[in-house]
């Protein structure tokens, strides 16, 4: 019948026991949320638990309603995005790998890239009746501008930026704040694609390499 | 051209690909293992421009949130054999050693399971079950849930007796690697002891929970072989310490 008993059994749940743990039952639908680590509250959530989606709210939603109102601007829009990044959480919870990247990643992902289809489809729309009404349209460049005072607020991320070059940070932020696609980016910059491209990927590299030496 | 694509990751990985590009790239990332590499690692790096920029929402969203989520049902998980998630996780080669595939589908779907498990046994098992109405209340929004399992064509019930009594049934859908269990006429064991359900996988138990007579408990483990019972001592169940008393077939 091969229901044999291995040695080095692999456990379905997540940490190895504790020993001294008073007898607790193992039931099914509740589990308390206990930790705040975002990884493991998005694999309770995935298995339907409410009060650790309830505590991963809790967690996550400065973060997230932070870069949707840095994209979007307007209040009103972030609360909305905000909402359905977070509904889209609860939903798709499910789907989350967490060998793929941690949940905090995970999810603010979901809520940039939330944003900025946002941004987009908007951009189109208006587009759309400008050229009908033959107005002439904003210059982009001084919306951007604007939205890329004050962007860098905590220590950690000053510290890593300055790690950048001017030219890196300048097109990051463009990006990734200002929600412009690189093309757009290069056109704002008037500087080559290919340059474009390559200051956000070697900026990002940097970043990323800071952070690890930070880290160690 | 695949370079000029592998170029594309720092802007891939801040949403700054038009929607056609995006998808070019998405393409080619699920064929060079290099690049699906370097785009994991730089979305940690753009995580953290995200954590920058943290604000407070303003009151009331979170009652929002709250209430939006009450009414909306969680896509099922995506079930892969273990050899094909193997490969595509060698695509995304990161820090962490390779864990189980199978981790993330445990013990999902609980309630689900349990509102199915109480569809069947109240057919199955009729006045066996007291407090019917009243748990499956307690269970939310599964209507849907308990129909797919139930609607899985290889779903199948299967039955039996244990050495001293009481009588384990399930249903089982090998194909979605799911079950649910229930228990009646268990006898009673002492304080410190108590019934536990495994799911077996290619030999190896992974614990599901206690089982109480009339409580259904769910399993979700990909690929699961048979379901065994045993007895335990109480407490958290990492490994069986006992042989078990009865198996089901998946």
């Amino acid at each position: 019948m091969g229901f044999r008993w291995g040695q080095s059994g692999r456990r379905g749940g997540t940490e190895p026991p504790s020993v001294d743990e008073p007898a607790r039952r193992l039931r099914p639908v509740t589990d308390v949320a206990t930790t705040r680590d975002p990884d493991e509250l998005l694999a309770r959530v995935a298995r339907g638990d409410r009060s650790s989606f309830e505590a991963l709210y809790d967690l996550m939603i400065p973060q997230v309603f932070g870069v949707i109102r840095r994209v979007l601007r307007d209040p009103a829009q972030s609360e909305e995005v905000t909402q359905d990044v977070m509904v889209e959480v609860w939903r798709t919870a499910t789907r989350y790998d967490r060998d793929r990247g941690s949940a905090r990643s995970w999810i603010l992902t979901m809520a940039h890239r939330r944003a900025v289809d946002r941004v987009r489809s908007e951009q189109a729309s208006r587009d759309r009746e400008e050229r009908v009404s033959h107005q002439d349209r904003d210059r982009p460049f001084d919306r951007v501008a604007e939205q890329v005072e004050h962007r860098f607020e905590t220590r950690q991320v000053r510290e890593a930026l300055d790690h950048l070059t001017a030219v890196q940070r300048e097109a990051i932020e463009l990006a990734y704040y200002g929600g412009n696609t690189y093309r757009e980016v290069a056109t704002l910059l008037d500087t080559p694609l290919g340059t474009v491209k390559t200051r956000m990927r070697d900026g990002l590299i940097r970043l990323r390499d800071a952070m690890e030496v930070d880290t160690r | 051209m695949s370079d000029d694509l592998h170029a594309l990751t720092g802007a891939y990985v801040m949403d700054a690909l038009d929607e056609e590009e995006r998808e070019a790239f998405e393409a080619y990332m699920a064929t060079s293992p290099a690049t699906a590499a370097e785009v994991a690692s730089l979305r940690e790096a753009v995580t953290m421009l995200g954590t920058a920029t943290a604000e407070t929402p303003p009151e009331g969203l979170r009652r929002a949130v709250m209430d939006a989520v009450d009414t909306v049902r969680q896509d099922r998980p995506v079930v892969q054999p273990i050899s094909r998630a193997e490969d595509t996780r060698a695509e995304a080669t990161l820090a962490e050693p390779v864990p189980l595939r199978r981790r993330s589908s445990w013990g999902t779907r609980v309630a689900l399971a349990a509102a199915a498990v109480m569809a069947v046994v109240s057919v199955g098992l009729g006045s066996a079950v007291v407090d019917l109405n009243q748990r499956l209340d307690a269970v939310e929004g599964t209507n849907e849930q308990v129909a797919t399992l139930l609607a899985a064509p290889d779903a199948h019930t299967s039955e039996a007796g244990l050495p001293d009594g009481g009588v384990i049934t399930a249903l089982i859908s090998p194909g979605h690697g799911a079950a649910i269990a229930v228990a009646d006429g268990l006898p009673e064991l002492s304080e410190d002891q108590m019934y536990a359900l495994w799911a077996i996988v290619d030999d190896l138990p992974v614990p599901i929970g206690e089982v109480v007579n009339g409580q259904p408990l769910s399993v979700q483990v990909a690929g699961f072989d048979l379901l065994g019972v045993t007895v335990e001592p109480r407490g958290e169940l990492t490994l069986p310490t006992t042989a078990p008393q009865v198996t089901l077939e998946a």
